[in-house]
């Protein structure tokens, strides 16, 4: 009896938790969800949630943009660049995470640190001298620049997430799997792989919110207006000595935000099936 | 383990090769565009594509595009491919084209930027070398005070701007301010004090630490009479005239002339976004003739005035400049196109209807002429315009403009108003600063 | 020295796309930005050779310079820990098996698909303004209003707030962490009658410390170059009390186009972060625990 009790209350405390926090996550979502329906003039003004006057053509216009490209023109451009990147660095990122895992190859600290340092150097003294490489490249204007380096695993940050969730696996399977004559790739796919599932979810989910939500790379590289991306579209119209609709913008924003959010719904459910196969260890 | 192997041998080929193959693939195409221009323009069809970048708004997007249009219709020989965006990393992504030399070819600037672009090389076209322009619709002096640089004509001013004061009439009304005021430092200090002592909530000023760096330039400017920083880097002021203009500041803050920083600080930059600006508890926005519009969208009765002007002012210190300039890429294979472009977009009444003021009040006579008779103009704007040029003060030299100077002037005003300084060690704070940027950057200069 | 079998080998080849895309993408702009700390160089000119002169400068003559760094020490210690405190609280709570988990999941991770949004910035403000919504709310238990972003002595707190609020990727990775650990372990320890505290110290934390290692690391080098956060809310004031290192690389690269000078700037700081993140790889080896068996790599 008393133990239920406890129980009970431990619930309790973390749905109140919960809740209250989730306010704190939601309530930015919803100001800008109640600021696209507000008059423009509005927006600025007041911190209501709820606007003085319902406008809905904010999403029309917004949607419209200059008239000469739509949002939805924006949208399928950012389609054709982010979703070759997520697959590719997934692959990529996940092959070369397992070789930095479980081999032990010369110089592999040394190419370790090398891949890790490339992170810490800023953007800004970087992205003229790879601008000037891209344009050697002839990638300009093209979505290359992000789909090409995502080939070739050149964002550390998701090999080395990878390295360390391979390293946390238990090894037993993976060694079995070797007396049964398997080689490393046949390792690598059918028993690695499927028991990160949740790490390589993480990483695609990752990538797409990333890319999707590039704002500096895509603005660099990307000239023509017929090959702008979402986060390009949602800034397109911002400027300080010219009358900016800020309730379309908040209407794109919300509308850009959805795909982000059904991806990220609809993956995490995976989470639960992580690491059922553990099961067969005896 | 044989087979797998040669399976990721495999694997690795490809990816290399379609790396190469990619690599010099494109390479080929890029050159075939960038050489596309003078093959076909030798070939005397002379079909040419212009790229035009500029940044600006929806509206200026709007009636830049039906330019375009209208322009492509009239000689269809010309394509012009228009590259549009955003002011947020226009000018990071124009130095990288430039450096890396694939910057459009007609190129829109502002014209706070030119001091530190020229001082990094020479990338636009001489206009006045390009015989399809007519610039003698411009206003020459204008055009020699902002848009020459080392004797050659860089660009054209796509509008007038001139620094104003704009202020809520509904405001003024309450606290009985006389709309029609000519503002000098003394009955400035004198309304600001007596709308906080009326209503403490209430503050006639809505200064950032950059609006408050304007005034107190135009302050010292009216006082020597000097350029800010002369043009051999030494100051143009001394220590008594800056610790005057400081002493002002500061009681402007400590009368609650000002609203406190600590309250505006998030709205640095943007006080054209402050919610109290906006809620008309602060009267007035010193700032440029080119925000009437922005503002005018949220504050009813806007109304806009000229900057306060001692009555023994040896210069005005009011600014009347471009608000961007439209340059020609230097590199540009089809300068001559791009110049008859430019000309059309200037000159011709129909683009002048067009594109309306959503880059400013237009630099030309006739363009203006024909938006006041066709009922496009506000003619508070044009009115307090035509009255900032009569008056207008010197035109600043580059240097007085420079970037670094303002952050250290901005930086110091803001240890002003905090109270971290008193007007006098604020002064000789700033002219320390002043004096070691000043030369360094004479240093680089050689 | 260690003698390497011809099955070490093979991982050169798995990990061969990387290096090819080292040596196509990273090592160039990796080098160039080096030569150029070295040199006067306003981005499109000629760099011009002067030797220390630049990291001399930065260190003797840049007031900023001291004032940047300072301020990201102290924004890194700040928003690191409470970021990963915070992430790995609610990445325990949603691995719980709770009604509606999935839409609590969701909606902890909005924060950061806001990223660094036009909205984010708007919105922030209006938070934490003197008569924002965080007063308003405070106001409620009589609590006087605080100068969040007005008072040089806050604001960076405020600011590194909005990092803590963009929790969700070391939340998902944290979950990720745990979805790993095998169920045995925890059905063992119950049966041994372990209570919750024992089982997450002997179980959880060891099994998650290549996941929380991994947090950590990356959570530093980024804080280390935070820029959106504060460059878009603050701008680096009041009185650059929000004014942070890569900010002053920002502002010497692209605002006064001194790209010799902002890569000496980059350098210091990269050597600044493999130093810290050597220490942290160092010490790792005393608290992470690899299946393996090894150290950090």
């Amino acid at each position: 009896m008393n133990d239920l009790k406890k129980i009970n209350v431990s619930i309790i405390f973390t749905y109140i938790f919960l809740i209250a926090f989730a306010l704190l996550m939601v309530y930015p979502l919803l100001w800008v969800v109640s600021a696209s329906f507000k008059p423009n003039e509005d927006i600025f003004k007041s911190l209501n949630l709820i606007p003085s006057r319902v406008v809905t053509d904010s999403y029309i216009n917004g949607w419209k943009g200059t008239g000469q490209y739509t949002f939805g023109r924006f949208f399928l451009n950012t389609f054709i660049m982010v979703v070759p990147t997520v697959i590719f660095t997934v692959v990529s990122s996940t092959v070369v995470a397992y070789g930095f895992a479980r081999f032990n190859f010369p110089f592999k600290k040394v190419l370790f640190a090398l891949m890790i340092s490339t992170l810490m150097l800023p953007d800004s003294v970087i992205l003229i001298p790879r601008y000037i490489l891209f344009n050697r490249f002839g990638w300009l204007d093209s979505y290359k620049p992000f789909i090409i380096p995502a080939l070739l695993a050149t964002a550390p940050f998701f090999v080395f997430m990878m390295v360390q969730f391979l390293r946390g696996l238990p090894k037993e399977l993976e060694e079995s799997a070797v007396i049964d004559g398997c080689n490393s790739f046949q390792i690598l796919l059918r028993i690695t792989i499927p028991l990160c599932i949740p790490a390589i979810i993480s990483m695609a989910i990752f990538q797409f919110i990333w890319t999707w939500n590039d704002f500096l790379n895509t603005l660099i590289y990307i000239n023509s207006v017929s090959k702008y991306t979402v986060s390009l579209g949602l800034r397109m119209s911002i400027d300080a000595t010219s009358v900016v609709n800020w309730n379309q913008i908040m209407a794109m924003t919300v509308i850009s935000m959805l795909p982000c959010i059904v991806i990220f719904f609809s993956a995490q459910k995976y989470f639960v099936e992580g690491i059922a196969t553990t099961g067969l260890k005896g | 383990m044989n087979n797998f192997k040669k399976f990721v041998s495999l694997v690795l080929v490809v990816l290399i090769g379609m790396t190469l193959l990619v690599g010099c693939s494109s390479d080929e195409s890029s050159q075939e565009s960038s050489n596309n221009n003078t093959d076909s323009s030798s070939n005397e069809s002379k079909n040419v594509t212009l790229r035009f970048m500029w940044w600006g708004g929806d509206d200026r997007h709007k009636a830049t595009l039906d330019a375009i249009d209208l322009y492509m219709q009239k000689n269809p020989n010309v394509k012009i491919d228009a590259e549009y965006s955003g002011i947020d990393g226009y000018l990071q992504k124009l130095v990288t084209q430039l450096s890396g030399n694939t910057a459009a070819d007609i190129i829109q600037i502002d014209v706070t930027w030119i001091p530190e672009l020229a001082a990094q090389g020479d990338f636009f076209a001489d206009l006045s070398q390009q015989k399809s322009i007519d610039t003698t619709t411009f206003d020459q002096n204008f055009l020699k005070q902002y848009s020459y640089l080392n004797d050659k004509l860089i660009g054209l001013p796509t509008g007038i701007n001139a620094s104003a004061l704009l202020y809520n009439k509904d405001f003024f009304a309450k606290y009985g301010i006389d709309d029609k005021t000519v503002w000098n430092w003394d009955n400035l200090a004198e309304t600001a004090k007596q709308v906080h002592q009326k209503d403490k909530n209430a503050y006639l000023l809505n200064f950032d630490a950059t609006v408050s760096y304007y005034m107190v330039k135009a302050y010292v400017i009216q006082r020597t009479g000097n350029y800010w920083v002369n043009d051999d880097y030494s100051l143009g002021f001394d220590k008594q005239v800056l610790t005057d203009a400081f002493t002002y500041l500061d009681q402007l803050f400590k009368n609650g002339g000002i609203q406190p920083f600590s309250e505006s600080a998030p709205f640095q930059g943007k006080p054209e976004q402050n919610p109290k600006w906006l809620n008309g508890e602060l009267g007035m926005l010193w700032n440029w003739t080119s925000m009437y519009n922005v503002n005018k969208a949220n504050i009813k009765n806007l109304g806009i005035a000229m900057i306060p002007v001692a009555p023994d002012a040896k210069d005005t210190g009011i600014i009347v400049r471009p608000s961007q300039l439209l340059t020609i890429n230097k590199n540009s294979e089809n300068a001559e196109e791009a110049a008859k472009f430019i000309n059309w977009f200037f000159n011709d009444p129909e683009a002048a209807k067009i594109l309306k003021d959503v880059r400013g009040l237009p630099p030309t006579e006739t363009a203006r002429k024909i938006l006041v008779d066709n009922g496009l103009l506000d003619p508070a704007l044009n009115e307090a315009t035509t009255n900032a040029t009569k008056m207008m003060g010197k035109p600043e030299n580059g240097i007085s403009q420079n970037q670094e100077l303002e952050k250290i002037s901005t930086d110091v005003i803001q240890e002003l108003a905090y109270q971290k300084l008193t007007p006098e060690k604020a002064a000789d704070e700033l002219i320390s600063r002043f004096e070691q940027k000043l030369s360094e950057l004479k240093d680089q200069q050689k | 020295m260690k003698r390497y079998k011809r099955k070490d080998y093979i991982g050169l080849l798995y990990i061969s796309p990387w290096i090819i895309g080292f040596l196509l993408f990273k090592l160039y702009p990796f080098i160039m930005s080096f030569i150029y700390s070295f040199t006067e160089y306003s981005i499109t000119g000629t760099p011009a050779f002067s030797g220390l002169s630049n990291y001399i400068y930065a260190f003797t003559k840049d007031r900023l310079f001291w004032t940047s760094f300072f301020n990201t020490l102290l924004y890194v210690v700040m928003t690191v820990p409470m970021k990963l405190a915070f992430a790995l609280i609610v990445a325990m709570i949603l691995n719980m098996k709770i009604k509606g988990v999935n839409i609590f999941r969701t909606i902890y991770y909005l924060p950061s698909i806001f990223g660094g949004s036009v909205a984010v910035s708007v919105l922030w403000r209006f938070l934490f303004m003197k008569d924002g919504i965080v007063n308003k709310f405070l106001s409620i238990f009589n609590i006087g209003s605080v100068d969040w972003l007005g008072s040089p002595d806050i604001a960076l707190f405020t600011v590194s707030l909005l990092a803590v609020w963009q929790f969700g990727s070391s939340m998902v990775i944290f979950l990720a962490g745990l979805k790993q650990i095998p169920n045995e372990l925890y059905e063992a320890a119950l049966v041994d009658g372990a209570s919750r505290a024992r089982r997450f110290f002997s179980i959880t934390l060891p099994m998650l410390s290549p996941v929380l290692f991994f947090n950590l690391v990356m959570q530093t080098i980024n804080a280390f170059q935070e820029f959106t956060g504060p460059f878009v809310i603050t701008a680096g004031g009041p009185m650059n009390s929000t004014y942070l290192y890569s900010m002053l690389i920002y502002d010497n690269a692209f605002k006064y186009f001194r790209m010799g000078y902002s890569s000496a700037l980059s350098w210091v700081q990269f050597l600044l972060i493999m130093v810290v993140t050597i220490i942290i790889f160092k010490t790792s080896s005393s608290w992470t625990y690899y299946e393996d068996g090894g150290q950090s790599i």
